[in-house]
């Protein structure tokens, strides 16, 4: 049992890595991603979300499941996801305003990050128990984590190298993201689900 | 069944995410200080930058912060900012509140209450100037083409296009400029960046100077501002 | 804002293109053009998305108080996914498992909001539909463009239809999928600034 739950953990951080391999949070990870200390605040504020997402929309399957109309799961998943985001955000306004003030409109912008929604959906595909649920949601998270942050910091060091003219800005990140890519799918096959 | 179900669901929970939002939001309610909005309603509002600061609003947030002076609000002179923001600054946060609260959350009223019961005369702010359109802006940069002169000018003007000198934009204040219609002195946000003495030295140079300056600098605005920075 | 409606619908396909120029709806755009087919699939599944929840929302747009507004348009879109997702089980099987996990995650392309927000909450029916279309319409070719590259790449053929031996695998992968993008923008970029040049030239 425990076993599962650590593989599930690292297929979430680096195998599955939900940027990298899942192609779920791109917006941010491309837009938050040129300063490092907005990264680490974004990926705090995401996996927050992610958690506690996964543990009501889990629990609220189980209630559409049982009344027998799993066909309002997509609008119900969005619906909680956008309540939390909100949520959130009134609670950081409150006691942190200095991060409030420096997360600024990436806040709100949670809401539309498919990652979120993805891991609920995904969730729910796999059959997961709650606990499982809740270590695949901290490992998304973590994996969110680390992809931003490395990607932030190579970023940094890109803005002061000699970027060619048509390659500055999104393209050249993306090139970057696709070698980044390349280097996580060197865990593929570490471990067997 | 599934019908009665469904919309059944989607009530419970949208009502119940309404609801929790609302107890949430007033849990957490910051009361935000409304000195600083007042403050920018008293403020021209026309984000000409002759303050120094990016824009009305940060010139607020500064006044708030006691980080700049109450009369750094150069076009706000005539029509006696400083004046008024003596009077905020000097009102206390919880006077303000109450006051913001009373006239409905409408900046302009209560600023109105606040002047009108502190006793300071008010004078009535003059129309607030009116910013050029674009296209106006890009017709003027195209007229500057035939007159060099203007364009040397233009070249030091701040090119902000907030329009306080009455002329619809930098481009046309520059050719009034040159054929001596006009008076630098008009460009308040130019006054900071010396904007009259290199006019005076503009409108000495003969016109084979003004070609020569054209011609080195191939008419780069930025090339030929580079020349009268001393 | 008096806008042809003409241009209204062109506008999205060239001059405000949602993956080139705006760089909305990324993760669609990596994840699903594996192949040309399958980014023709998914584009025209976010186009019917777009253009109905584009018609809804400018229908209802003085019916709803602002503060709720985005929670309002999520709710909207998210019906018409669902119901996009259940008319492609139902008929495109095949495509519908291929494209999996992106269908209902149509919902938070930030396109679709972003249009609702923008266009539809401002303007009138047939002008929001024109706006959604031309908006999927970009969208659609620049996913059907990409999944070309890739499917030709990494699997030799277009649309299935066989064209050369070449067969980089690596293509059809993640970090395929970024590479050809990044190329694929810096092309558009090149080609946006050669554009610029002669004027400047000319000044």
């Amino acid at each position: 049992m425990a076993t599962r739950l650590v593989f599930i953990f690292l297929s979430a951080i680096l195998i599955n890595n939900f940027v990298l391999s899942r192609f779920l949070g791109i917006c941010p990870f491309l837009g938050v991603s040129k300063k490092t200390d907005t990264a680490v605040g974004m990926s705090i504020a995401v996996t927050f979300v992610m958690i506690m997402a996964s543990i009501i929309t889990w629990l609220l399957n189980i209630a559409l499941d049982a009344l027998g109309i799993p066909f309002l799961r997509t609008i119900v998943f969005i619906l909680i996801i956008a309540t939390l985001v909100q949520f959130v955000e009134i609670f950081l306004k409150k006691a942190s305003p200095s991060l409030y003030d420096a997360l600024g409109i990436f806040l709100p912008l949670i809401t539309t990050n498919c990652a979120i929604l993805g891991l609920a959906l995904l969730n729910v595909q796999q059959n997961y128990t709650l606990l499982e649920t809740i270590v695949n949601a901290a490992g998304a998270g973590l994996g969110f984590a680390l992809a931003l942050i490395l990607f932030s910091t190579i970023r940094e060091r890109m803005e002061l190298s000699g970027v060619p003219e048509p390659f500055k800005g999104t393209a050249i990140a993306l090139i970057t993201a696709g070698l980044l890519s390349m280097a996580f799918m060197g865990f593929q096959g570490l471990v067997k689900l | 069944m599934t019908v009665v179900y469904s919309v059944l669901f989607m009530a419970i929970l949208g009502i119940g995410a309404g609801v929790f939002l609302a107890f949430a939001s007033a849990k957490f309610a910051v009361k935000s200080d409304p000195r600083i909005t007042l403050i920018e309603a008293a403020l021209p509002g026309v984000n000409c930058g002759a303050c120094g600061f990016p824009g009305c609003s940060a010139f607020a947030k500064a006044i708030a912060e006691a980080k700049a002076p109450l009369d750094g609000c150069i076009p706000g002179k005539r029509s006696g900012v400083p004046e008024k923001l003596k009077v905020i600054m000097d009102t206390d946060a919880e006077r303000l509140t109450a006051l913001y609260e009373e006239s409905g959350e409408d900046p302009e009223k209560a600023l109105e209450k606040l002047l009108s019961s502190s006793g300071t005369e008010v004078k009535a702010a003059p129309p607030k100037p009116k910013r050029p359109t674009q296209e106006e802006i890009d017709s003027y940069k195209g007229k500057l083409k035939e007159n060099s002169r203007a364009a040397v000018v233009f070249a030091i003007l701040p090119n902000i296009n907030c329009g306080i000198c009455g002329s619809p934009g930098c481009a046309a204040f520059a050719i009034k400029v040159a054929n001596k219609e006009e008076n630098a002195d008009k460009c308040v946000p130019g006054k900071r960046q010396n904007v009259p003495e290199k006019v005076a030295k503009i409108m000495a140079l003969s016109q084979s100077e003004i070609q020569k300056i054209i011609e080195d600098t191939s008419g780069e605005p930025a090339e030929i501002k580079k020349k009268f920075e001393s | 804002m008096a806008e042809s409606k003409f241009k209204v619908l062109t506008n999205g396909i060239f001059k405000q293109n949602p993956i080139f120029i705006q760089v909305l709806g990324m993760c669609p755009t990596l994840a699903t053009t594996t192949s040309a087919e399958n980014g023709l699939g998914m584009g025209l599944a976010t186009t019917a998305v777009l253009a109905m929840s584009n018609i809804t929302i400018s229908l209802v747009r003085n019916f709803i108080p602002d503060k709720i507004r985005i929670p309002s348009y999520i709710v909207i879109i998210a019906s018409f996914v669902t119901m996009i997702d259940m008319l492609m089980h139902g008929f495109i099987y095949d495509l519908w498992k291929t494209l999996g996990l992106f269908i209902p995650l149509i919902v938070v392309n930030c396109i679709i909001l972003g249009r609702a927000e923008a266009f539809a909450s401002k303007n009138g029916v047939f002008r929001s539909f024109l706006d959604g279309l031309g908006m999927g319409l970009g969208f659609t070719a620049s996913l059907v463009l990409l999944g070309s590259v890739r499917e030709f790449l990494g699997n030799g053929s277009i649309f299935n239809y066989h064209l050369s031996d070449v067969k980089m695998f690596a293509m059809i992968l993640p970090p395929g999928a970024f590479i050809a993008l990044g190329m694929l923008a810096a092309f558009f970029n090149y080609l946006g600034i050669k554009r610029s040049k002669p004027k400047k030239a000319a000044k």
